[in-house]
C-alpha cells in the first residue's frame, strides 16, 4: 500500500467517525432554558477533527509517492503479529475475569502471552507456567490483602 | 493557613519516619523503572500509583514526587551502560556517557551523571519554592478567558512540537479532548456521545486511559519482532559500578557555570507548555558544546556531555512541577501522570490551589527536593537491582506489566470498564504510534479537555461577549502565543533558510501588545523591551545582505 493510498484511507476514516460523532451531538436533549447546551463542547471539537481530516486528506493527496513504500496487508499482518497476539490475549483476559475470576484470568493471561512470545521449549513453557503462578500469588496478595482491593470472583466458581 | 503555616506543615508531615520511608520507596522505584529501556517517568508513575490508594495525601504524594524524581534520574544509567537512553530525558546523556564507561570509568560516569542530576534538580527546586507562590498569584489574575486560552495554547503548541506532522499533533490533540467529552457533561450531567450506552454515562476516566495509551503502545514498540521480544537488555557495561562520589562531585562543581547554565535552560525550558525533559536535554548538551573551549572532546566522553543534559532533565521537572502547582496546567505528557497522581489523592491544582492548601503545594516542593537528595543514597542499591532486571527478556516483562497494570487499573474504582477503556484506548494509542500521531498531544487532550470546557462555560455564562477572549491580556497573550505556536513549523522553515528575523520581530510584536494591557510597571516594562527587540532585530534583518536561495543552500549567510 503506498503511502498516499493510506493516508487518504486514514483520512477518510477520521472524517467519517468525526461525521458520526457529529449527528451523534443531535441527539443531546439539553435541560429547557440551558444556556450553554452539553453539545457545544464536543461538537466544536469534532468540527475541528473534521475540518483537520480534510487537511489530512488534501496533504496525503497532495503527496508525490504514489508508489507502493509501504508494507502489503499480508505483510502488515505478520508485522503486527506480536500486538494482535497480545491484544487478543487481553481481550480474552477481559472476557474471563467474570467468569473466571481476575486472579486466575490473570495468570491465563500472563501464561498465553509468554508462551505466544517466548520460546517453545518444554523448560520455557515450565518457565512460563511458574512465572505465571507466581505472577497470580504476587498479585494476589499484593492486592487483596496489601492494597484491600475486592477482585471479581468469577461466577464459574460459584457452581463448583 | 499561612504560606509559611503551610511550609511547617508540609515539614513536619513530610519528615515523619514513614513518609520519609515511601519517599525513598518511590524513588527506588522511579530509579528501576526510569533505567528500563522504553519505560518512561510516565509508565514509573502508572506502576507504582496502584500502591498508593489507600494511602492519605502526604505518603501518597511523597511516594508519587519520588517515582517522578527518581525516574528522571534513572534514565542516565542505561543511557551510560547500553547505551540506550532510559527516557527520552537522557538522550544526549548516552553521547558521552557511552564513550566514557566505555573507556572504562563507569564509575565514575555514573558519578558525574548522578551528582549533576542532584544539583540540578535541587536548584530547580529551590527556584520552585521562590517563583510558585508569585505564579500562583498571577493564576489568579488569568480568569475563565484566559484559562480557556492557555488550555489552548498548550494544546497547539504540543501538537506544534511534539510531531514533524502538525496536522496529526493537532488531530490527537482532538481526540484527548473528545474522549473526555463522552458521558456527562461538566455542568449540567447531561449525557452525550454514549450511542445509547450506559456504562458511558459515566464517561471514560482519565487514569486509564492514560494507562492505556503508555502500557501497550510502549511494551509494544519494545517488541516489534520475535528476537526483539526474547533479547535481554543486559550489556558488558554493568562490570565494576562503584561510584567515585568525592571526585565525580569535585568534576561536577568544577564545571559549576555549565551546571547553573544548563539548570536555567532546564528550568526553562520546563515552563513551556509541551517542552519537556526531552528536549531540554539536547538544548543543554548544544549549548554546553557551543560554549565550551574544547568542544572537539565532545561525542568521546566529555564530562561537561554528562553534566549539561543531566543537569538539565531534572531541572526541567522542577519546571513542570511550578506551572502545575501554580496554574494546575501540566506541561507534556510525564507532568500529566504527575497531575493524575494528584487527583488520586483528592488534589486538583488550579490557580487557587496555592493559597487554598498550602501545606499540600510545600509538600509537593519538600518531597521534590528531598527527593533529589535521597537519589544519591539509594543510586548504588537500584544499580545492583537494575542488573538484575535488564537481564529478564521483555516478553516476560511485558506480560507481566500488562496484567499489574490492568488490576492497577481495576483497585482505581473496583470496576471492569475501567480495565475495557484501559484495552480500547491501548489499542488508539497503538494504532496512533503506528500511524505517525504523537501520544502527548492525545494524554494532554484528555487531561486538559474537562478544564477547557468548565472554563468555557465558566466564561460565556459570566458574558456571552466572545470578544472578552481578546479584549482580557492574559486570554489575548495565550491566543497570541497559540497563534504563534500554530505557524512554528513555518518559522522553522524560514529558519533553517536564514529568514527568521523579520517572524521573530512580529513576533516578539504581537506578543508585547497584550503585556502592554497589563497593569503594572513590571508588565509595561517588559512590554516594551519586547517592542524594543523587535524593532532592534527588524534593523538588523532589514541591514543584513540579502541572499538568494541558492547562497542560503551553500551557506552564504553563515560568512
Amino acid at each position: 500500500m503506498s503511502k498516499r493510498l493510506s493516508g487518504v484511507l486514514l483520512a477518510t476514516a477520521l472524517a467519517a467517525f468525526a461525521a458520526l460523532l457529529f449527528v451523534q451531538t443531535f441527539k443531546v436533549r439539553n435541560f429547557p432554558g440551558t444556556r450553554f447546551g452539553a453539545e457545544i463542547w464536543p461538537r466544536a471539537i469534532i468540527l475541528c477533527l473534521g475540518l483537520l481530516a480534510v487537511a489530512l486528506l488534501i496533504q496525503s493527496l497532495r503527496r508525490r509517492d504514489a508508489e507502493r513504500t509501504g508494507p502489503g496487508l499480508g505483510e502488515l499482518l505478520s508485522r503486527e503479529g506480536i500486538a494482535f497476539a497480545v491484544f487478543a490475549c487481553f481481550f480474552c483476559f477481559l472476557w474471563l475475569v467474570p467468569r473466571f475470576g481476575a486472579y486466575p484470568a490473570g495468570g491465563l493471561f500472563v501464561f498465553a502471552v509468554l508462551s505466544i512470545l517466548g520460546p517453545k521449549s518444554p523448560r520455557a513453557i515450565g518457565l512460563h507456567l511458574l512465572i505465571s503462578v507466581g505472577m497470580t500469588v504476587v498479585l494476589w496478595a499484593l492486592f487483596a490483602h496489601v492494597l484491600k482491593v475486592i477482585a471479581p470472583v468469577g461466577r464459574w466458581w460459584a457452581l463448583v | 493557613m499561612t504560606m509559611f503555616d503551610g511550609f511547617l506543615i508540609a515539614l513536619s508531615g513530610l519528615t515523619e519516619p514513614m513518609n520519609l520511608l515511601l519517599l525513598a520507596a518511590g524513588v527506588l522505584a522511579g530509579l528501576l523503572v526510569g533505567a528500563i529501556p522504553g519505560f518512561s517517568i510516565t509508565m514509573a508513575v502508572v506502576i507504582v500509583l496502584p500502591f498508593t490508594y489507600g494511602m492519605d495525601t502526604t505518603p501518597g504524594l511523597a511516594m508519587m514526587l519520588g517515582v517522578m524524581v527518581g525516574g528522571i534520574s534513572g534514565g542516565l544509567v542505561s543511557a551510560m551502560l547500553l547505551g540506550i537512553p532510559g527516557t527520552p530525558a537522557s538522550v544526549a546523556t548516552t553521547f558521552d556517557g557511552l564513550p566514557l564507561v566505555r573507556s572504562g570509568q563507569q564509575g565514575f560516569a555514573l558519578g558525574v551523571g548522578l551528582w549533576a542530576s542532584c544539583i540540578g534538580g535541587f536548584l530547580s527546586g529551590c527556584v520552585l519554592f521562590l517563583l510558585a507562590p508569585p505564579l500562583g498569584r498571577i493564576g489568579l489574575e488569568i480568569g475563565p478567558w484566559g484559562y480557556f486560552s492557555l488550555i489552548l495554547f498548550a494544546l497547539t503548541i504540543t501538537a506544534s512540537l511534539s510531531s514533524g506532522n502538525m496536522i496529526k499533533g493537532l488531530m490527537a490533540a482532538c481526540i484527548g479532548l473528545l474522549a473526555t467529552a463522552v458521558g456527562e457533561d461538566q455542568v449540567n450531567g447531561i449525557t452525550r456521545l454514549t450511542f445509547g450506552n450506559s456504562d458511558l454515562n459515566g464517561g471514560f476516566a482519565y487514569l486509564p486511559i492514560l494507562i492505556g495509551v503508555f502500557a501497550f503502545s510502549q511494551l509494544l514498540s519494545d517488541m516489534p519482532n520475535l528476537a526483539s521480544a526474547r533479547r535481554s537488555l543486559s550489556a558488558d557495561g554493568t562490570g565494576d559500578l562503584r561510584i567515585p562520589h568525592m571526585r565525580a562531585l569535585k568534576a561536577v562543581l568544577h564545571h559549576w557555570a555549565l551546571t547553573l547554565r544548563s539548570t536555567a535552560i532546564g528550568i526553562f525550558v520546563g515552563v513551556l507548555p509541551a517542552a519537556g525533559a526531552s528536549i531540554s536535554n539536547l538544548v543543554a548538551y548544544d549549548q554546553a558544546k557551543k560554549n565550551s573551549r574544547t568542544p572537539e572532546r565532545f561525542g568521546k566522553g566529555a564530562v561537561e556531555g554528562i553534566i549539561a543534559p543531566e543537569s538539565a532533565n531534572n531541572a526541567t521537572m522542577g519546571g513542570a512541577l511550578m506551572v502545575l502547582v501554580a496554574l494546575g496546567i501540566p506541561g507534556d505528557a510525564a507532568a500529566a501522570a504527575v497531575l493524575a497522581a494528584l487527583l488520586v489523592h483528592d488534589v486538583a491544582p488550579s490557580p487557587t490551589f496555592m493559597s487554598e492548601s498550602p501545606d499540600v503545594v510545600y509538600v509537593i516542593l519538600l518531597a521534590f527536593v528531598i527527593g533529589h537528595i535521597l537519589v544519591l543514597f539509594l543510586q548504588t542499591a537500584a544499580l545492583r537491582i537494575f542488573v538484575r532486571i535488564v537481564g529478564i527478556p521483555i516478553y516476560i516483562l511485558a506480560g507481566v506489566i500488562l496484567l499489574y497494570t490492568a488490576m492497577g487499573v481495576f483497585a482505581i474504582n473496583n470496576t471492569m470498564f475501567d480495565i475495557r477503556t484501559m484495552f480500547l484506548f491501548g489499542m488508539v494509542g497503538y494504532l496512533m504510534v503506528r500511524f505517525g500521531f504523537p501520544l502527548a498531544p492525545l494524554i494532554l487532550g484528555t487531561v486538559l479537555g474537562p478544564i477547557g470546557e468548565v472554563n468555557l462555560m465558566r466564561a460565556m455564562s459570566i458574558s456571552s461577549d466572545a470578544t472578552l477572549f481578546l479584549s482580557r491580556p492574559w486570554s489575548l497573550l495565550f491566543l497570541i502565543l497559540a497563534a504563534l505556536s500554530l505557524l512554528f513549523p513555518l518559522y522553522q522553515a524560514q529558519a533553517r533558510q536564514g529568514r527568521w528575523g523579520y517572524y521573530g520581530a512580529v513576533s516578539l510584536f504581537l506578543i508585547s501588545i497584550p503585556l502592554l494591557m497589563m497593569p503594572g510597571l513590571v508588565r509595561t516594562v517588559a512590554g516594551c523591551a519586547l517592542i524594543a527587540a523587535a524593532l532592534w532585530l527588524a534593523v538588523r534583518v532589514y541591514r543584513t545582505p540579502k541572499f538568494t536561495t541558492k547562497e542560503v543552500a551553500n551557506g552564504a549567510h553563515h560568512h
